[in-house]
Parts: structure tokens; sequence; C-alpha cells
């Protein structure tokens, strides 16, 4: 690894398929962070978590976890990752039980009393059928099942999709916890930027197959704001650096990427009430760089 | 297991029926039904397990563990050896005690021997073709497989009508002339050839 302290790094990744290409990703995590992984659907983001479980190919590129490479070293960065999937799959005709001993046998660092307690925080009967299970049980137990060995590294693909508000939020704390807490690195990727923007320290936009944006998250929304000005209000040169630029009856609006490095010219417009700054959500930005593509 | 004792006894049931009503002149008959019987018993379990990995998504479970595809190959060839080592040595010794007459014993021996080969040959196949094609795909072609080997003894009927006898003849000098010392390292060295070809057909 190039720097020791990542506990992921992925250069020049990529993956084709009829139709879809990942092409040259580059991403880094460092311990302890949370990086969420942002586009729409289709952008790449399950291939390139796949990638890194080695449950796809690469094509080319190097992508290194815990320093080791997925295609020759899958069982021991598995050994060390907890991965919650889009979909859950369980044998639907065994128990929660029967589940959870099948799957700590795989495991060098099983902890019972982990997935025990879990359980009883989620609130998952130990003799239900994996089948009888709703979706957000489904996800609850996949979580209980990626976190009683006591991973390193999460690894989490749309790990919310479906869930209804309230476990959803539930399930974002979690995670935040386990970073915040216990030093767990975590990627997660997903479409609904609410969940990043609850959850990452960090974001990447994944755009048609390329990483077009990679940033804090607190730097990225400290930089990226929407500028409504009166007509007059801003140089021009301002104007044609915004996106997302729409006229309206009070004047117009843009979305900027470099607020920081713009703000003090703007700081006169603003104290006369002609200029006005509003924070922009990751979902703006998204829609700024899926334009922008 | 379950199947393997199931089968240990109704073999073993069928022995002493047929024994009490033909006498041990039958045995020959008794271990062509056996031979058949180990198809099924390897078989039924491989295919039964396959459509439930199928439909329970069981490789995608399987594949976020940390269990690489070798050891899954490995453990599934391992289990369908062990199972016709088991039935294969059963139905010797049971045959071996049950007062074959010396040449039948011959016959008896080579015949057992040369199932449990094309059992595991056949397993061995199965994996292959369900590894690389999906069970429901293969699942088919097997089946359709089976439809065109209803014609076989049709066709054997066609050209061997007037000299069935002949044909017998052929057969038992056949199996009075395999080498059973050279059948098992060969149908051993075989499967785990086809083993480690599924094994990156998997990965």
């Amino acid at each position: 690894m190039d720097n020791p302290e990542n506990i992921l790094e992925l250069q020049s990744v990529q993956k084709r398929y009829r139709g879809f290409a990942l092409d040259g990703i580059s991403l880094s995590l460092p311990q302890g962070y949370i990086l969420g992984l942002i586009g729409p659907n289709g952008a790449g983001k399950t291939t390139t978590i796949k990638i890194l479980m080695n449950m796809v190919k690469r094509d080319g590129g190097n992508v290194q976890v815990f320093g080791l490479d997925p295609k020759k070293n899958a069982k021991q960065i598995k050994n060390k990752v907890g991965f919650l999937g889009e979909e859950q799959q369980f044998y639907g005709n065994k128990t929660v039980a029967w589940t959870g001993k099948f799957v700590s046998t795989f495991y060098d660092n099983w902890d019972t009393n982990t997935f025990q307690s879990l359980l009883s925080s989620f609130q998952i009967s130990r003799t239900k059928k994996t089948s009888e299970l709703s979706k957000g049980m489904k996800v609850r137990f996949s979580l209980a099942l990626a976190l009683s060995h006591h991973p390193e590294l999460l690894i989490l693909d749309e790990p919310t999709a479906g869930l209804d508000p309230v476990i959803r939020r539930n399930v974002l704390e979690l995670l935040r916890k386990k970073s915040k807490n216990e030093g767990k690195s975590v990627i997660i990727s997903s479409h609904i930027t609410d969940d990043i923007m609850r959850t990452a320290d960090l974001v990447a936009f994944l755009i048609e197959g390329k990483i077009v944006l990679t940033s804090e998250k607190d730097e990225l929304l400290s930089n990226w704001k929407r500028i409504h000005y009166k007509k007059g209000a801003l140089d021009i040169d301002i104007i044609k650096s915004l996106t997302r630029r729409k006229d309206h009856a009070f004047g117009s609006s843009g979305v900027t990427d470099r607020y920081l490095e713009i703000k003090d010219s703007l700081a006169q417009g603003i104290t006369e009430g002609v200029v006005k700054i509003e924070s922009v959500n990751l979902d703006d930005i998204l829609i700024s760089l899926v334009k922008g593509v | 297991m379950v199947y393997f004792i199931g089968y240990c006894g109704f073999i073993l049931i069928l022995t002493a029926i047929l024994r009490m009503a033909l006498g041990n002149n039958q045995v020959v008959l008794l271990v062509l039904i056996s031979g058949v019987l180990i198809l099924m018993l390897v078989f039924g379990p491989v295919f039964f397990n396959e459509q439930y990995e199928e439909k329970h998504k069981g490789y995608d479970f399987l594949d976020i563990l940390p269990v690489s595809a070798g050891e899954i190959v490995l453990a599934k060839f391992g289990l369908v050896l062990v199972t016709v080592v088991a039935i294969v040595g059963y139905l010797l010794l049971l045959f071996s005690v049950s007062n074959v007459a010396p040449n039948d014993w011959i016959l008896v021996r080579s015949y057992i021997l040369m199932s449990g080969a094309g059992c595991l040959f056949f397993a061995a196949l199965s994996y292959l073709g369900i590894f690389s094609l999906g069970y429901t795909k293969f699942a088919m072609i097997v089946m359709s497989f089976f439809v065109l080997l209803g014609f076989v003894p049709i066709l054997i009927l066609k050209f061997y009508r007037e000299n069935m006898d002949v044909l017998i003849e052929n057969i038992l000098t056949f199996l009075r002339h395999v080498n059973w010392l050279a059948v098992i390292p060969l149908a051993l060295i075989g499967y785990l050839s086809l083993m480690f070809v599924a094994i990156k057909v998997k990965e």
C-alpha cells in the first residue's frame, strides 16, 4: 500500500461489461473513516464493491485491502470484513440460530456473545426461519452477522434500500457508533444521499463508471453553495463558473463548487442584500455532477 | 448419512428376500440392481443439493464468507467420494459374504467397481456442468439426455436381436477381464482431475 494508514486502496481499476465499464477508478480509505460512495443507479457502485470482495474479477488496475490483493487473498480479507449487500441471501428454510452457527464456522474471530447481544438488541428471534424475516429484519440480521466477528472494515452496498425511515436511521446510527467508538472503517454505497450525509466523513461520486469527485464531506459542503443574486450583483466570471443557473422573477441563482475561494468577492453583495448564499446537499451536488458529465 | 443407511438397509433386505425366493444364483441380478441404485443414491443428493443452492442463492451467500471456491468444490467432491467409497465398500463386503460362486464373484466385483467409477465420473461431470451452466440449464440437459437414453434399449434390440447372447457374453467377458486393481486408481485420478477443472470453473 502506498499509504500504510489506508485500509483500502484502488488504483486505476477497470472492469468491462457489455454496455458498461468501470473506467480507471482510484479511491482510498484511511482507517477509522466512513467513505460514502454516491452515484446514480448503474454508475458502478456495486461492481466497485464486489471487486473489493473479489466477487467480481477486475480487468485491470490495482486493489489492496489491508495491504492484500483480493484476487489472491480473498479469504484473509473476508475474514476481517463485514459485508452487507443490497439483497440479503440466506438459506430460507433454516433458522436464525442455525444460520449464525453456520456462518460462525467460517470466521477465526467469531464472538457468539456479540452475536447473541446484537440479535437481542435488534429484536430478532433465534427460532425464526430466515425466510420469515421482513426486509428490515433481514438487513438487521445481516448486520448482526457482519459485526459478530469484529471486522476491521465494513463494506455496505445500498444497505438501507427498501427500509423504513426508523430502521434506516437505527442502522446508520449503529454504523456511525462503530466507526467513532471502535475505529472501524466503513465504505457505504448508496444512491440515497441522505444516508451518506448522516454517516460519511469522506465522499466519492461515481458517475458512469468514473470517479468524478472525492473529498471530505465537510470541505465539500463548505465549497458547494447555491448563490442567489440580483442582476449586476456578481462578476461575469463568477456567473460563468456557476452550474445549474436559473433565472426567476426575483433574480438568478446558480451553484458554485469554489465558494471558499470567491467568498470575499461576494461579501459586499451579501451586505447589500443582493447576494444570498444557500447551503446545498449531496443530492444537489450529485445532480450538478450528473448534468456536467 | 440417512440416505446411506437407508440404502444399506434396502440392499440387505433385498438380498435376503431374493435369496429366500430364488437362491444364491440370483445374486448377480441383485448386483445389477445395486449398481443402478449407486447412481441414484449419489445423483439424488447431488441434484437435490444443487437445486437447493440455486433456490436459496446459496453460492451468493457463501461468496461473502471467508471460504474459497476451491474449498466449496473440495467439500462437495469429497462428500461424493466418501459416499461412493462407502457404498462400493458395503456392496463388496455384502457380496463377499454371500456365498457367490467364484466365477460370479469376478463379475460382481468388476461390475460394482465399474459402477462406482462411473458414478464418480458422472458426478464430477454434473458438478462441472452445474458450475459452468447453472443448475436449471444443466438439469434440462440431463433430462434430455435421459430421454435419449430411453432409446438405447431399442437400439440394442434392433442391432442385437438375433444375437443377444453374443452381446451379453461380450459384456461378461469384458467384466471378467477388467483389471479391477487398475480401475480404482484410474477412477480416482480421473475424478480428482475433473475436480481441479471444476475448481477453476468455479473460481
